[in-house]
């Protein structure tokens, strides 16, 4: 094979597959007859005009509702890919559970009334109810900046406690001395509700990757200290990747169905619309429903934990109608799609030389 | 169907380059619009054939057949009906924008068919 045609047939590996079977060679041959007499190498122009048509077909979707389509289901699946992302990157690094229950009871200076321990076991079901536990929900008002908990761990509840005040008081001051970085001691509002979630004095500690949560509760007639590990670092990283990826060859897949369904009569097309809009509908809603669950109430001293990176994901498995509907509509899509017939639009009109291609009845 | 919208001009010189009696293959579509547009056009294979889907799929033009000799394929196209009626609208709309501006230019300085220079 001439130089000049392998040059162009690599070129041409832009555009994709279905692409190259409908209209590959005859591009090849027009480029072909177009060269100058003993040109080698494609001309500058030809390759980049290759490179981005190429490339419009993988990524262009071919009518607006292709396009509207593509949109809604891809950021859908790279929303959801993100927390898959996060996933990978979280269980790699295994973060391990602290067991300071003798700590913590010494610390006090009690043994515990009660206790209970964060749903770590299960990182998706981590990821989805731990801020139910509400422990979280203040992180941006109680003055820590040495390093982020992952909600897995333990929390220790000391009931009847006299002296609050002084209690974490002392704790503070034995943990500093004892080697941990410290977090400012805040007084809180001891008028206010009696609340786990509102704390009554509280400071946060840390010392070899473990973080400690010291607080008051009840109007100051209970201690809890929760233990915790700090949260893998590059989780948001694995986030990103996902959603990168994910909107990437989700992208170029819708864009291969638009283009197939374009090619496809027009009854089927009218049903394959039917089956996707309560697809589509879903990918919307649930898009919207993972990116606002996710993101703070910037009302609140809620801040974005790296678990929270995970929740796209866990929300599909706690709720799964969304992912559901998608699925179905895909399998319904795609079997519609592998039983019409192909619409041949580049048969010749002339029936002699037929190209094979099923005509639209 | 018949678009009315505005054409783009290498669009219209294919629509031009169509317009006679024995169908054009690729390159041949090429080499008219070049030599149409007074040079000022050349496309390139992939731009053309990305106009030419776009044309197909409105059905502007058709493929009246097809040639495969040697490992090459080439596919002959023709101005469909709407093909020509798309290229008569463009061709009254281009006629009467150009009258418009031939009237005001005649209009204000009294002169048509050139820069008049003071």
């Amino acid at each position: 094979m001439p130089d000049l045609e392998r040059s162009y047939r690599r070129l041409l590996r832009a555009y994709p597959g279905f692409y190259r079977r409908e209209r590959g060679l005859e591009i090849l041959t027009t480029l072909l007859d177009a060269a100058e007499p003993g040109q080698v190498r494609p001309s500058r122009g030809d390759a980049a005009h290759l490179l981005v048509n190429g490339l419009r077909y993988r990524f262009a979707p071919p009518t607006w509702i292709g396009r509207l389509a593509t949109g809604l289901v891809a950021i859908w699946a790279a929303v959801v890919l993100s927390g898959a992302g996060a996933l990978a990157v979280w269980a790699l690094a295994n973060p391990e559970e602290p067991d300071l229950a003798a700590f913590s009871d010494e610390l006090v200076g009690r043994p515990a009334s009660s206790a209970y321990e964060l749903p770590g076991g299960n990182l998706l079901d981590m990821a989805y109810a731990y801020r139910t536990y509400g422990e979280f929900q203040d992180f941006a008002i109680e003055g820590w900046d040495g390093g982020r908990p992952a909600p897995m761990g333990q929390s220790r509840f000391y009931e009847q406690v006299t002296d609050t005040p002084t209690v974490l008081a002392d704790a503070h001051q034995h943990l500093t001395s004892a080697g941990w970085r410290t977090g400012p001691l805040s007084q809180g509002g001891a008028n206010s509700q009696a609340d786990v979630n509102s704390a009554h004095g509280v400071f946060w500690a840390s010392r070899d990757g473990v973080l400690l949560r010291v607080s008051g509760y009840d109007n100051q007639t209970g201690v809890t200290v929760g233990a915790y590990p700090i949260e893998p670092s590059g989780v948001l990283a694995g986030a990103i990747t996902g959603f990168a990826i994910g909107l990437l060859v989700v992208w170029q897949a819708m864009t291969w169905m638009a283009h197939r369904i374009a090619r496809t009569p027009r009854p089927a097309r009218r049903l394959i619309l039917l089956l996707g809009l309560p697809a589509l509908i879903a990918c919307g809603v649930n898009t919207l429903d993972n990116v606002l669950s996710m993101i703070p109430d910037p009302g609140s001293a809620n801040v974005l934990f790296a678990a929270d990176h995970m929740y796209p994901l866990a929300n599909q498995i706690a709720n799964p109608l969304a992912a559901s509907v998608i699925a179905l509509a895909l399998i319904g899509i795609l079997s519609l799609i592998a039983g019409a017939a192909r619409v041949g639009r580049l048969r010749p009109a002339r029936a002699a030389a037929s190209t094979g291609e099923v005509a639209e009845s | 169907m018949v678009k009315t919208m505005a054409m783009q001009e290498p669009t219209f010189f294919i629509l031009t380059a169509l317009v006679r009696a024995t169908p054009l293959h690729g390159y041949g579509i090429i080499q008219a619009v070049e030599q149409l547009s007074s040079g000022r056009v050349k496309l390139k294979a992939g731009t053309m054939y990305a106009a030419l889907d776009r044309l197909t799929t409105e059905g502007l033009i058709v493929v009246d057949r097809e040639e495969a000799v040697g490992g090459r394929l080439r596919r002959y196209y023709t101005l469909s009906d709407d093909g020509r009626a798309a290229l008569e609208a463009t061709v009254a709309r281009l006629q009467s924008n150009a009258q418009v501006a031939a009237s005001r230019l005649r209009e204000a300085f009294g002169f048509t068919g050139g820069v008049q220079h003071a």
